[in-house]
């Protein structure tokens, strides 16, 4: 059984996995949405890399990006999709059990 | 990396603490209730003042957190956003509400139950409201990881005791009670936002 749930380690879902991303999709799993400026400032990315990894949960499904506009300023506002918070729940348990089944 | 994943909601909850503008806006409220209670206990029977008190509180109440809510919110738009972003949290389902109110009617009938049976009770009744008030500031502060709540739920419990122990009576103890915690909450805060605007910049231009 504690084999079994390392095995399942390998049919991980790669997109949460990366370790960037993984942060983004946990802070939003705690809010219903938090623009670009929130997630740059707890994650400590630069613009760049925050966009792609943005792009990518966007890609699969799990992401809604919205722009629009704080009175004159630009705001790209985030937010987990049914989807995206589906697949983090799942990835956590997932990884309790191999973190459990690996302590035996 | 596991702990931080489980770490990171609860950042984004703290993050709703961290400017302490919330902290400032429930210390004015506390001490706009501390106020009343003081008018009820100090104003003698029948006088304007007595009424005033006891119109008063549903009014400041509700308003109170209706306007000490929108100030919040604006102050946020104006200070902290632009600074470290914009979160909105999602709003508590209806059972979660319902079981709220349950819990908030249970707690003020057992209240007036007490106190109707035993009317010396009265005398302790700031002593319960710190306790109550230490118990919000305390779960809030498990919650958040912010030992500051724990310290303003403290001087809460501090007040309702030394109320207590002078035997003030149930209005003016309330009124120590509330004013402890709503000094400490609006001290707290104050210093909270000056660290976090110390510590913050507005975003340049173009960037």
């Amino acid at each position: 059984m504690a084999g079994d749930d390392l095995r399942t380690l390998t049919e991980v879902d790669r997109v949460i996995h990366e370790p960037a991303r993984l942060l983004i999709v946990a802070l939003l799993s705690a809010v219903r949405e938090a623009d670009f400026v929130f997630l740059q400032h707890q994650t400590g990315l630069t613009k760049g890399n925050l966009s792609a990894h943005l792009s990518r949960l966007e890609q699969a499904g799990y992401l809604r990006i919205d722009k629009g506009f704080r009175g004159k300023i630009p705001q790209t506002v985030c937010s987990l999709t049914p989807a995206g918070r589906a697949a983090f729940k799942a990835y956590r348990a997932q990884m309790r059990r191999a973190v459990g089944g690996a302590r035996h | 990396m596991i702990s931080q994943v489980e770490a990171a909601p609860r950042r984004a909850v703290r993050y709703w603490f961290e400017d302490g503008l919330v902290e400032i806006g429930a210390g004015i409220l506390f001490l706009a209730l501390a106020g009343l209670f003081a008018l009820e206990g100090l104003a003698p029977a029948n006088s304007p003042g007595a009424a005033l008190s006891a119109l008063g509180l549903p009014l400041v109440i509700l308003g109170g957190m209706l306007l000490v809510g929108l100030a919040v919110r604006a102050a946020k738009e104006r200070l902290t956003y632009p600074r470290t972003g914009y979160v909105a949290y999602p709003a508590a389902g209806p059972a979660r509400r319902i079981l709220a109110g349950v819990i908030g009617a249970g707690v003020s009938l057992a209240i007036v139950w007490l106190l109707a049976a035993r009317p010396s009770l009265q005398l302790a009744l700031g002593a319960l409201q710190g306790v109550a008030l230490a118990i919000v500031f305390m779960a809030l502060s498990l919650r958040t990881g912010l030992a500051r709540l724990a310290m303003v739920g403290f001087v809460a419990l501090g007040g309702g005791l030394v109320a207590t122990t002078l035997a003030l009576g149930a209005s003016l103890g309330s009124a120590l009670a509330f004013g402890a915690a709503g000094v400490a909450a609006v001290l707290s805060g104050a210093l909270a936002l000056s660290r976090y605007l110390r510590t913050t910049a507005l975003p340049t231009e173009g960037a």
